[in-house]
Parts: structure tokens; C-alpha cells; sequence
């Protein structure tokens, strides 16, 4: 069999996907040995593409919301805890690096930690995780969410586009049974991202809201809520 | 066959728009509404897709959590020059779902300490073609489908739509490995030329 034939069918069955282990390596011998062949190469994108066109006409499957949700929480975090990311947000994912370092200062005030990624992903994808949403009051007062764990005592604050809280301020976390508040902690955000792991009793309380607080964060909130999410 | 244009039209406005969420994404996104709206767009037929190969909610749901996952990290390997970007997220879910089930397969071959039994699989190219859903669409991979030889259908059928590799293909099939891989490059270059995907 000639080399090229034998490239176009290796190419053929790896856009199908059903390609072995050896045959790849077979591959890339092979094209390696052939040299500069750009029949190769349109032939690599045609097949590839071939085999997508197949997969695009297909009916749609029914997405649930959460899975929407969860998706979009996983990739929030990922970002927010500097998962290494493309050039251009590479500079974000610095940022979140010095934002783990205050939150861990500031975890001896609000019992909370900077979250690694592979926590937070991790968490995340556990079966029973629920996913609050917050209401902003302001249309730029950014967006958060709260996963909450299937025991109703731990949960993820996820945070994006959030305002830098004035100098001496933070974020504070309540949560609201009936109408007393509870402190969960507080967070400064880095560019607009948090992301912290916090402890609460989130399965009883009726409302989880964001205030703006002095850094000591207190114990009973003392200004009105940026961010409202209903709990039960 | 030639796909008719207004079904290019459809097909480039979609892709126009996914063109430029994606390009909101690379720009930095920061409250992921852009790649929620990719997602939104784009997540049905990428789990339809996973679907067919994992047979499982809970594989398919992983598969293109991690494809829409890579594109949110690396937004810059897209290459508009070579596809749209739905069909490179199904690339990126079809390979995903194929590791996937290979994956379980061989844990649940060591499991049992044995091989495993192959059963043959009844043909589904039929039914893959009833299910497809956009009618002009629908037509042209029916008739990219159809016009295939029965024998070649088949390797497709397995190969892509059920994510079986190369071997288990043919010995499904009863066919050596040899046919198999010349099957594939036979009817691959009848569908290319069919679907009008001669980048």
C-alpha cells in the first residue's frame, strides 16, 4: 500500500474516533516519514470536519438548568482560583493568586479559605449540590452564587464582576433564619472574583444576603444587602 | 448533493453568533454570560452527541462539561479558518465521550478479569437518520447516509455514532482490521464530498 493511502486511512478512522493506540503512533510515523503534504492536511480537516457535520444535524438533547448552572459554576471557579488560563487572562489568574492571600488573612476573622481549584470543582460536581443564585440590587453589583453541599453545611460563594468594596471593607456573608442574620464570612474579591468555601446552617435558614461591612467583620449586619438569594 | 443555501445562511448566522460569544470569552468574560450563552446554544447537540456514544446521562453530562471546560481555558485553539465552532465543540465532545467509554470498558474488563463478551449490534444508520432534526440538514446527511454502501454505513455507524474503536469494529463486523480502515477512508471521502466539507 502506498504511504499516502495509508495516511488517509488512519486519518479517516482517527476522525471517527476510533483510532488505536498504535495506529496513532502509526500515524505519526508515517507523516513524519511522507514530508510537507498538504493533501495530508486538508484531508486531516475535511475528515475532522466530516465527522462533526454528522453530529451537528442530530436532534437536541434536553439540557436541565442546573447541569447549565453547574457548568458555568465550575468554569467561574476554575478562573476565580487561577487555574492556569489562556495569555490573556493570564493576568487575572495572577490576580485571584493575591486575592487567596488576603482571604486566608482575612479566614482568621471569617472562618473561611481561599479555595483551591480542584476543591471547588471537585465539590461542585458531588451529586445533591444545590445552586442558589443571587438577586443583585444593583445591575453592577456583579454576580454570585452559592453552591450549597448535599448536607446543607458547606458551601461555595462564587463571585464574578463584583465592585472592589471601599477601602476598609469587605463582603459579608449571612445567612437569615426567620429574621435573625448569621455571619458565614467575608471575602474581598480580586478583579472582581471570589471564590470561598464557608460553613453555615444553610438548610434552615430562608435567606442567604451580601452586605458591605468594616473589615472586622461584625457580627450582626449594619447596611442593606447588595445581594439576596432565597434559600428554602 | 448540494446543500442549499439558505441552509449556508442559517448555518452561518449561527455560527457568526457563536463566532462572536467566543470571542467575548477570549476577551475575558468576567461573569461567563458569553459562555453561558454558548453553552445555551450549543449544549443539546453536543449531549445528543455524547449521548450516542456514552449511553449514560452521567457520562454524556461529563463529556461536555469538560469540552465546554476546554474551551473556556484555552478559547485561542479555535481556528475559524478550518470549522465553525460547533463543530469543533463536537470534535472536542466526541473525542472526550470516546475516552470515556473506553475508559469504563476497561475498568469493567478488569473488574471481571476477562475480555468481555462482543455482541453484534443491529445496524442503527436508519435510526440515527430519523432522528435527525433540522429537515435540510436532515436531508443532505440522509443522502450523505444513504448513498453510502450498506458495509461502509455500518463502520460508520459504529465508529462514530457508538464511539467503538477500530477493532471492536471489525471483530463486531466479522471484517479484518485492514477492511475496516479502508472503509472508513471510502466512505468518509463520499461524506465529505457530500456534506460539502472540502475545506
Amino acid at each position: 500500500m502506498r504511504q499516502h493511502d495509508e495516511i488517509e486511512e488512519l486519518l479517516a478512522v482517527e476522525a471517527l474516533g476510533g483510532i488505536e493506540p498504535e495506529d496513532r503512533a502509526r500515524l505519526a510515523t508515517l507523516r513524519t516519514d511522507h514530508g510537507e503534504c498538504q493533501e495530508c492536511a486538508e484531508l486531516e480537516i475535511g475528515f475532522r470536519e466530516t465527522a462533526a457535520a454528522l453530529g451537528s444535524a442530530l436532534p437536541e438533547a434536553e439540557v436541565p438548568v442546573d447541569f447549565e448552572d453547574r457548568v458555568v459554576a465550575a468554569a467561574l471557579s476554575e478562573r476565580s482560583a487561577g487555574t492556569p488560563t489562556s495569555p490573556r487572562r493570564r493576568s487575572i489568574a495572577w490576580l485571584a493568586v493575591a486575592a487567596a492571600v488576603v482571604l486566608v488573612a482575612l479566614g482568621a476573622l471569617g472562618g473561611y479559605l481561599a479555595a483551591p481549584k480542584s476543591s471547588v470543582a471537585a465539590f461542585i460536581q458531588q451529586q445533591g449540590v444545590t445552586l442558589v443564585p443571587f438577586k443583585a440590587a444593583n445591575a453592577d453589583s456583579g454576580t454570585m452564587t452559592l453552591a450549597i453541599g448535599p448536607d446543607g453545611t458547606q458551601a461555595y460563594m462564587i463571585g464574578t464582576g463584583l465592585p472592589t468594596p471601599p477601602e476598609g471593607q469587605v463582603y459579608e456573608l449571612w445567612t437569615i433564619a426567620g429574621t435573625t442574620p448569621t455571619s458565614v464570612g467575608c471575602a474581598v474579591p480580586s478583579d472582581g472574583h471570589v471564590t470561598i468555601k464557608v460553613q453555615g446552617d444553610f438548610s434552615t435558614a430562608d435567606v442567604a444576603a451580601i452586605t458591605v461591612e468594616s473589615a472586622s467583620c461584625p457580627a450582626a449586619p449594619t447596611t442593606d444587602p447588595v445581594q439576596v438569594a432565597t434559600l428554602s | 448533493m448540494v446543500i442549499p443555501e439558505a441552509t449556508l445562511a442559517v448555518r452561518d448566522m449561527d455560527d457568526a453568533r457563536d463566532r462572536e460569544l467566543l470571542h467575548r470569552v477570549r476577551d475575558g468574560d468576567p461573569a461567563g454570560e458569553a459562555f453561558r450563552a454558548l453553552f445555551r446554544h450549543n449544549a443539546g447537540v453536543a449531549k445528543t452527541v455524547a449521548l450516542r456514544i456514552t449511553r449514560s446521562e452521567q457520562l454524556a453530562e461529563e463529556a461536555v462539561q469538560e469540552a465546554f471546560l476546554q474551551l473556556w481555558r484555552a478559547p485561542e485553539r479555535y481556528d475559524q479558518a478550518r470549522s465553525t465552532v460547533r463543530r469543533w465543540l463536537l470534535t472536542l465532545v466526541h473525542a472526550r465521550a470516546v475516552d470515556l467509554v473506553r475508559r469504563e470498558q476497561a475498568q469493567r474488563r478488569r473488574a471481571e478479569g476477562e475480555a468481555g463478551t462482543i455482541s453484534v449490534e443491529p445496524d442503527h444508520a436508519d435510526d440515527v437518520v430519523a432522528a435527525v432534526a433540522r429537515p435540510a440538514e436532515r436531508a443532505a446527511v440522509h443522502e450523505a447516509l444513504t448513498v453510502l454502501p450498506a458495509e461502509q454505513r455500518a463502520v460508520i455507524d459504529l465508529m462514530y455514532f457508538e464511539g467503538v474503536s477500530q477493532s471492536v469494529v471489525a471483530e463486531r463486523l466479522g471484517i479484518p482490521l485492514g477492511t475496516v480502515k479502508s472503509r472508513s477512508s471510502l466512505a468518509m471521502r463520499k461524506l465529505r464530498g457530500a456534506l460539502g466539507t472540502q475545506r
